[in-house]
């Protein structure tokens, strides 16, 4: 069964703007990943979403390729609206492009990926 | 030392603000500056955070700086009930009272910009004049939202942020400047971009929404290409200044172009916006082109 986070009740706040606020969800996100549990991300009364919040939770899930379908199998996201649903889209897509540049699996520095627990 | 006076013409807007920076941005050194608002008369946001920032400028180089009051009292009470003349020191009284048409200059350190409620107040301000249907007052909040998170995460701005809003009920326009002296379009653009070769080429390829792989964290949310759009869609014009160079995105589509010789050390965004946003839905529909769906 997916865990289910809802992100007003998460961060106690309608608005998803600064980094420190994607911090806290890509901790949750990242727990139930690591134990390979779905989990739904559900923006149900969230205002607005900035690119800095979706990259540093959706984004930082990324670190190396093995962990795209990973993320893409077990992560599921709700009640978004559409314009932040196509700047994370954006965001998800950049970062996979970075990956294949600077960051390639064989090299993965990260003793909590995801892919490698 | 010798006292340069900076003189401020009547009246400044986005159109001439290359005449202050061409003034204000040469070398002091040995000299004293006084920033004579004597003649001064009509002054929008972006002259203002100019201004406040430029004291600040002139402080950090160890210039000494004086002010000379406008002869016009309503402009001194407007730069009273603004704060600027609180934000430069000038005054020390808190108990002014604040303007409806008016969000007060506030120079935000880093780190400390993404101020929610300040980022509401001027959505209410927009909102006196500018009539939002829902999808498009939350696409508006995000891109203003992203333009204070871009300072944050891209300029390194060693002085912070100063940013003002201002609602001219007879003009009928809403006017927001953002304004840090970080490294400015072309240095920030030039690490994803190496081939960029100026401010011009910078700021031109900041707006534009790029294909996956020559995108950068500054550009995927949108801020700048988005209200680039809006505009498009209705009326009013986006400034973007960064170094010795202006580019105006009007609403017709056109551009206009400057340079000049005294460089802006970092950049502003000044925003226009008009109340006639017609073609909405063209712009809705804009935004929501397909991209590989993640989720």
């Amino acid at each position: 069964m997916a865990r289910k986070v809802i992100v007003k009740d998460l961060l106690k706040s309608e608005n998803c703007y600064d980094r420190e606020q994607g911090t806290v969800l890509y901790k949750v996100l990242l727990d139930s990943l690591i134990n390979r549990q779905a989990v739904e991300v559900d923006f149900t009364g969230i205002q607005t979403i900035t690119s800095a919040f979706l990259n540093s939770s959706f984004g930082e899930l990324l670190k190396c390729r093995p962990q795209i379908p990973v993320v893409k199998k077990l992560v599921k996201v709700t009640y978004i609206d559409n314009f932040s649903k196509k700047i994370l889209n954006k965001v998800m897509t950049n970062k996979v492009a970075k990956l294949v540049v600077d960051n390639p699996c064989q090299d993965c520095p990260y003793t909590n990926c995801i892919h490698h627990p | 030392m010798k006292t340069f006076p900076i003189k401020l013409p009547a009246e400044i807007s986005s159109t001439n603000i290359d005449l202050l920076i061409n003034t204000i941005f040469q070398d002091f050194t040995n000299k004293k500056v006084l920033l004579d608002f004597t003649y001064a008369k009509w002054l929008e946001p972006i002259c203002l955070a100019l201004v406040a920032f430029s004291v600040f400028h002139f402080h950090n180089k160890d210039i000494p700086v004086r002010y000379k009051r406008p002869s016009n009292n309503n402009l001194q009470q407007y730069l009273d009930s603004c704060r600027f003349t609180k934000i430069i020191n000038v005054k020390k009284n808190t108990d002014i009272e604040e303007l409806e048409t008016n969000i007060p200059l506030r120079h935000f350190k880093l780190n400390s910009l993404l101020d929610y409620a300040y980022i509401e107040r001027i959505m209410n301000l927009i909102k006196h004049e500018v009539s939002l249907e829902p999808e498009i007052e939350r696409i508006l909040r995000t891109s203003i939202a992203e333009l204070f998170t871009n300072v944050n995460d891209h300029s390194r701005s060693k002085l912070g942020c100063f940013s003002l809003a201002q609602w001219y009920p007879r003009k009928k326009k809403v006017c927001l400047t953002v304004l840090d002296n970080g490294i400015g379009f072309l240095k920030s653009l030039q690490q994803v971009y190496p081939d960029l070769s100026s401010e011009k080429e910078a700021i031109l390829c900041s707006i534009e929404e790029k294909t996956s792989s020559k995108s950068t964290d500054r550009n995927a949310g949108m801020g700048l290409y988005t209200i680039k759009l809006m505009i498009e869609a209705g009326s009013g014009k986006l400034d973007i200044i960064s170094g010795n160079t202006q580019v105006t995105f009007n609403s017709d589509g056109t551009l206009n172009i400057k340079n000049w010789t005294n460089s802006f050390p970092g950049s502003i965004i000044n925003i226009e916006l008009e109340p006639t946003l017609k073609n909405l839905g063209i712009f809705a529909d804009t935004t929501h082109r397909e991209e590989e769906d993640w989720f």
